[in-house]
């Protein structure tokens, strides 16, 4: 019978990523199936075990995994790898590492407001123009087959 | 990508294409990424389009390919060295570009996208290609080569996925300083 004095716990590490782009929200069970695929593929299913990953939050733009302490730079290098959620592309950056939730949740900023949906001709094309943090605008393409998401800010003078 | 860019913690990127200068305070390069087979090609598109460049990339190819490319001027950073034939880099390579301060490349986005063995033989290559930097000395640079914001990856990342050939946190940094260190050198026409 594993012992539970705190002392005898197994050491923990806690990484804060920001999902990219901001405005996705991908399941917690989606995450940890990508988390999972990009650390067996680059460790293999020993390292894996290993680093025993898990995702605690998913949400707001923000991603908390943990890992074993002593793994953190392994699991670092597989969340640089993460390239798709199910379906959808989406790229997690990381944040922060720490050895606490508490240093982790102080460190998530509020969710920025997000704004409306504007529709935009743009050479002839169709857009959803949905504006995100700072200077950000997502150009979502409006086609059936082949949806695309450029990148736009302001600055650019596309979207007003 | 440069209001992302900034966000990721980059000081600065270099855009294929786009005009130099500073936008939301990262300053963007100008680059010029150069595809040509043959060297006679590369002098043709260093006269031409590369002319006006921050910094020039040249595609690595066989041995002779990238001797003859590094002793041209103008020529900053010879990349994707990992998918030229084994043995285009040798120390006689590696002697000529640490002698003309010529960068090589580490590309990261196989690290990133490909998986399984494809991935396993870039860490290879790229684990081969550091023992000769590391000896003589010459720049290298990591990339990303990215096409979206997806595709960037902060200095923290950036060093976890060096690690995995074996390249420490401090030569990466330093690896993503000389791009900028590069730029404007260029010397005219071969």
């Amino acid at each position: 019978m594993p012992s539970h004095l705190p002392s005898q716990r197994d050491r923990r590490r806690y990484l804060l990523c920001r999902t990219v782009p901001e405005w996705a929200e991908p399941g917690p069970r989606v995450v940890f199936q990508a988390v999972c695929e990009a650390i067996t593929t680059l460790w293999g299913d020993t390292g894996a075990a290993e680093i025993a990953p898990a995702v605690l939050d998913c949400g707001r733009g923000y991603v908390v995994v943990r890992c074993r302490r002593g793994t953190e730079s392994r699991m670092s290098a597989a969340l640089a790898t993460v390239t798709r959620a199910g379906e959808d592309r989406l790229a997690l950056r990381q944040v922060l590492t720490s050895g606490t939730l508490h240093a982790i949740r102080r460190r998530m900023r509020e969710p920025t407001v997000a704004g409306t949906d504007t529709p935009v001709l743009l050479e002839g094309r169709a857009f959803l123009a949905r504006r995100s943090a700072g200077q950000k605008v997502d150009l979502i393409a409006e086609e059936k087959k082949s949806p695309e998401l450029l990148f736009f800010t302001e600055d650019d003078g596309v979207v007003r | 990508m440069a209001v992302e860019a900034g966000e990721a913690g980059l000081d600065s990127l270099a855009a294929v294409g786009a005009p130099s200068g500073e936008k939301g305070g990262i300053r963007i390069l100008s680059a010029a990424v150069i595809h040509e087979p043959s060297v006679k090609g590369v002098i043709a598109v260093l006269r031409s389009a590369a002319k006006g460049s921050d910094l020039v990339l040249v595609d690595a190819g066989d041995q002779a390919f990238n001797r003859a490319v590094l002793t041209l001027k103008g020529v900053g950073v010879l990349r994707q060295v990992h998918r030229a034939p084994r043995g285009a880099f040798t120390h006689v390579t590696a002697r000529l570009a640490a002698d003309r301060g010529v960068a090589l490349e580490f590309d990261l986005q196989p690290l990133v996208q490909l998986r399984g063995w494809p991935r396993q033989r870039v860490i290879q290559s790229h684990e081969r290609l550091l023992r000769p930097q590391r000896k003589y000395g010459f720049p290298c640079t990591v990339a990303t080569n990215a096409r979206s914001i997806l595709d960037l990856r902060s200095p923290r990342e950036l060093a976890a996925l060096t690690r995995l050939f074996g390249m420490g946190e401090e030569e990466t940094l330093r690896a993503l300083a000389v791009p900028g260190e590069l730029a404007g050198r260029y010397r005219g026409v071969p």
